[in-house]
């Protein structure tokens, strides 16, 4: 069975305005457009940065990273997927960085001896599905855990996150696959454990 | 929970199939698999309760990105590539030096993308910098003290986690200007460093 992505509402209608904002950002340098996809896309790729990392500073970072490279990028969009397709691939990689640089900055807090991070902190005693579902999920390497997110935060197909990655849809399924295969292996574990005690 | 060990032949549809991106036709016949066949019943289920999941623990933004601290970026990012002693003199000079050398005609057409983002792989400083940690932001004033002091000049600010990458004018001062900097009560931590995080 074929996956077709099947536009969802709305999406054409969006699709079309972003195109335009990017076309004046790319011929003219117009800093209105450049504002226009920030408030439109300010609260979904924050939200989706959010899922990564509960530091404030380094989302804020990491959003104006996004729309940097949209303004110094946006000659490069060739309208071959959707625009929201084309800044999440840009949010992707930037998602990427931002793990890597949250890393760094737990290595930084560590040497001195500070309190861990709060990403690392996994919620105590998990009783239910969902809790050991949500500490799977935070168990996940970024580019399994990834895949997840923007399949089920973002409800993107699996077409258009195989654009937003740059990978096969083949890769993609796997990466799905994967990823759930090690959700349910940790939630079997966990109560089986339970089960035992 | 039934234990599944294998992959089932329909399971890499079920993201599209729970986010309704399956076409007309595809959506019909997984349905029509799901009515008869129950491992793919929990394979939906499990995956449904991940997507449920997903969605319960977003958080709400603690504050919105404002599109003025991106304003801010781009004003620093244009002038950083254009100030006297910016980051464009060195190299500059180093190809035309080249140019000259060689006798080849330079095209000054210019690269698609003249600015640095932290989207970028670690970059690799052609010289040792020297990387500092402060204790919190540093107030403008403290830092282009700490410049004055020791002859440094910023190369790369990266706010979040209170570090700046630092280049002393002076380059045999390095291992002296590092010493200075480390028993500095403003610095919490200077070390040579040889690329960008």
């Amino acid at each position: 069975m074929t996956s077709e992505a099947r536009p969802q509402q709305g999406d054409v209608d969006s699709d079309c305005v972003d195109r335009t904002l990017l076309q004046q950002i790319a011929e003219h340098r117009d800093r209105r457009a450049l504002q226009r996809l920030y408030d439109a896309y300010a609260p979904r790729i924050t939200g989706f940065l959010r899922r990564m990392t509960s530091d404030e500073g380094l989302i804020e970072e990491a959003f104006n990273d996004v729309m940097l490279n949209v303004w110094n990028k946006a000659h490069q969009f060739k309208g071959q997927s959707k625009a929201s397709s084309w800044i999440f691939s840009i949010a992707y990689r930037v998602c990427l960085r931002m793990v890597k640089r949250q890393k760094f900055r737990v290595g930084v807090v560590e040497m001195f001896g500070r309190e861990r991070a709060e990403t690392e902190t996994a919620p105590t005693n998990p009783v239910d599905t969902s809790d050991l579902i949500a500490t799977a999920l935070e168990k996940l390497s970024a580019a399994h855990r990834l895949v997840i997110e923007l399949s089920y935060f973002r409800d993107f197909s699996t077409e258009e996150i195989a654009q937003i990655i740059g990978c096969p849809q083949n890769t993609v399924k796997t990466r799905m696959f994967h990823a759930r295969k090690q959700i349910r292996s940790f939630v079997e574990q966990q109560e089986q454990r339970a089960q035992a005690t | 929970m039934k234990q599944i060990t294998h992959s089932h032949p329909l399971e890499h549809d079920v993201p599209d199939y729970l986010n309704d991106r399956l076409s007309a036709a595809a959506r019909s016949e997984f349905e029509k698999a799901l009515e008869t066949d129950a491992e793919l019943r929990d394979i939906v289920d499990f995956e449904r309760k991940i997507k449920k999941t997903v969605r319960a623990t977003a958080q709400d933004p603690v504050r919105a990105p404002r599109f003025a601290s991106l304003e801010r970026r781009l004003e620093q990012t244009s002038a950083r590539s254009w100030a006297p002693g910016g980051t464009w003199l060195l190299p500059t000079a180093a190809a035309v030096a080249l140019a000259v050398l060689v006798g080849i005609n330079l095209d000054f057409s210019g690269g698609d993308d003249p600015y640095i983002t932290l989207t970028d792989q670690p970059v690799s400083y052609e010289q040792p910098m020297i990387r500092i940690v402060t204790f919190g932001p540093l107030p403008e004033q403290q830092l282009d003290a700490i410049l004055a002091e020791h002859q440094l000049r910023v190369v790369e600010r990266y706010p979040s986690v209170n570090s700046i990458d630092l280049e002393p004018i002076d380059r045999s001062a390095l291992p002296a200007i590092i010493e200075a900097l480390a028993n500095d009560d403003r610095v919490r931590f200077a070390q040579k460093v040889t690329e960008s995080p």
